[in-house]
């Protein structure tokens, strides 16, 4: 388990990026929970965290494909295949993110 | 937009006629969050549509123009009526179709069409449809076919839950543009198991000066379902050129089977940015049957996503490009299941200073073993200064694959047309015998009434008739 940030820093629907294990991810706090997922969308490798969020999904900027955000599993096309997703523990106001 | 450099003959196109337009029917031209919620307004839809097609059109404005394929930097998107408000609803019954839009649909044969041979028939003018029927034994097995705009008042949950999925808005910039104002395009539904035996057609036609038809279709092929859909297009010659700029999203479950055919003749003054794409899940097929004769510039790559095993995807396609035209077309076929295949059968033509461009690719990703690829692109060239390009690209990332590539650019020859004189035919003739020959593999696929119409066209098109 990793420390990542503290929950205040987090804004509704608007991306955080982050590192974990040193590679980047991006953390969406949305009104079911808060989601950790790799910054990367599984069709041509976009940043996910030049995206703004739903409550439940988040669309590539680039061509729009759209993933789950608690499974990674994509409910569009193009992509076809899943973006990794984290465990979220909350702590004291403390996001900590682990596999 | 601007003025079209190319000359058109206009006596000589035969769909190139247009009807007065409605005293009423215009907004203003250009693209605004108003006009989008004109458009919504109009259509009294749900919020859930009014939000996609805002979304859309920021996306839209945040999109570039493809830095590639047919020249599209003469289009001015503020000189586009975006949307034409229709005098009448839509119809049932032929008769009560405004005289005016049935005349122009008579002048091109649809209602006689739909008595002969056809499951059901939706035509569109300009923005809206004005027609649609379906044959009562359809109905009764629970086969839907109706405009989407319809759709999305009658059926908002199959709607919702499929439309923007096979085609996000911010897919490319014209599906983008297409999300924010789609008006019309056909919505079908085939329930598990049946079998529509007869084709299911749509007919587009733009009327307006400076107008933008961007119709949207939606094709759901449930389990073991089987279905062919024709549409057709055409259009009005002005000066001013028009934009079409369709979407149209298949899907294909489980052993179903669909047939999706274009015969495009648009005028030449019209740019033609369509996507449209399929997904094939566990055994499905899914055929592409595509004919771009018209249009000023055309971009198209109809693709089917083989999402399970053994689904396979079919592209046949021909383009035939003459003066003043760009066609840039092509398939695409991504694989990525185990045991699926795809075939591309491309053919183009190009006359006088015609460009026809086949624009193609095949992705196989590591999960798609044993997959089968056969793709097969034939340019003809009519004359000295007609123009064929074409840019495949093969993308295989699994050793299991079998790729057949096959690309061959021919010339009509002096001989060939000797030889085919010799038995009695003229020069335009012979010529357009030749075409007919090759494109032959295609034609045949076709209904044939259409492949009738097919070789009318094209020998139009030989004779310099059309354009």
């Amino acid at each position: 388990m990793e420390y990542i940030a503290d929950e205040s820093q987090l804004i509704l629907h608007t991306p955080f990026k982050a590192t974990y294990k040193e590679k980047p991810i991006v953390l969406f706090k949305t009104n079911k929970g808060i989601f950790a997922m790799e910054d990367r969308c599984s069709h041509e490798d976009f940043p996910l965290s030049e995206s703004l969020s739903s409550d439940t999904e988040v669309s590539c900027q680039l061509h729009g494909s759209t993933f789950d955000l608690a499974s990674g599993k994509p409910k569009s096309l193009p992509a076809l295949f899943p973006v990794k997703t984290y465990q979220v523990t909350i702590t004291e106001g403390k996001i900590f993110v682990s596999d | 937009m601007q003025s079209q450099k190319n000359s058109i003959k206009k006596e000589e196109y035969t769909y190139g006629f247009h009807d007065k337009e409605s005293k009423f029917g215009k907004p203003l031209k250009g693209l605004s969050k108003e006009v989008i919620h004109m458009i919504s307004d109009r259509k009294n839809e749900p919020d859930w549509m009014r939000e996609i097609r805002l979304r859309a059109y920021d996306i839209f404005l945040s999109k570039s123009l493809p830095d590639w394929g047919a020249d599209l930097s003469e289009i001015d998107f503020n000189d586009i009526y975006y949307y034409i408000v229709p005098d009448e609803k839509l119809k049932r019954n032929w008769d009560e179709v405004p005289v005016k839009v049935k005349q122009t649909f008579e002048r091109l044969g649809i209602p006689e069409a739909e008595r002969k041979f056809l499951a059901g028939v939706e035509a569109q003018y300009d923005s809206e449809s004005v027609y649609s029927s379906l044959k009562e034994e359809w109905i009764n097995l629970g086969v839907i076919f109706m405009s989407t705009d319809e759709a999305v008042q009658k059926y908002p949950d199959i709607v919702k839950q499929y439309f923007g999925t096979v085609i996000p808005s911010a897919d490319n910039k014209f599906a983008a543009l297409n999300t924010a104002v789609w008006s019309g395009g056909s919505f079908v539904y085939i329930p598990e198991g049946v079998e529509v035996k007869i084709p299911l057609q749509a007919y587009f036609r733009i009327n307006a000066k400076s107008m933008g038809q961007f119709e949207r279709t939606l094709i759901i092929a449930e389990k073991g379902s089987i279905a062919q859909y024709v549409e057709g297009c055409t259009s009005p010659i002005y000066e001013i050129n028009s934009l079409h700029s369709a979407v149209v999203e298949i899907i294909v479950n489980e052993g179903a089977r669909i047939r999706y055919t274009t015969i495009q003749n648009w005028s030449k003054n019209v740019y033609n940015l369509v996507t449209k794409r399929a997904a094939a899940y566990k055994n499905a097929t899914m055929e592409w049957v595509d004919a771009n004769l018209g249009s000023y510039k055309t971009m198209k790559y109809p693709s089917v996503y083989l999402l399970e095993e053994g689904a396979r995807g079919e592209v046949l396609s021909i383009a035939f490009a003459t003066d003043g035209q760009h066609i840039d077309s092509g398939a695409k076929m991504i694989h990525a299941a185990p045991n699926t295949s795809s075939l591309i059968t491309s053919k183009s033509i190009s006359q006088g200073t015609g460009r026809a461009t086949y624009r193609g690719l095949v992705k196989v990703h590591p999960v798609a073993n044993n997959t089968k690829v056969n793709v097969t692109c034939d340019a003809l060239l009519l004359d000295k200064t007609s123009r064929s390009d074409t840019y495949p690209d093969m993308q295989i990332d699994n050793a299991d694959t079998a790729v057949q590539h096959e690309a061959a650019v021919s010339k009509v020859s002096e001989e060939q047309l000797f030889y085919v004189m010799s038995r009695g035919l003229k020069g335009d003739d012979a010529m357009a015998m030749i075409v007919n020959g090759f494109i032959e593999p295609i034609a045949k696929l076709l209904p044939l009434e259409y492949a009738i119409e097919l070789n009318r066209l094209i020998q139009l098109e030989m004779e310099g008739s059309v354009g």
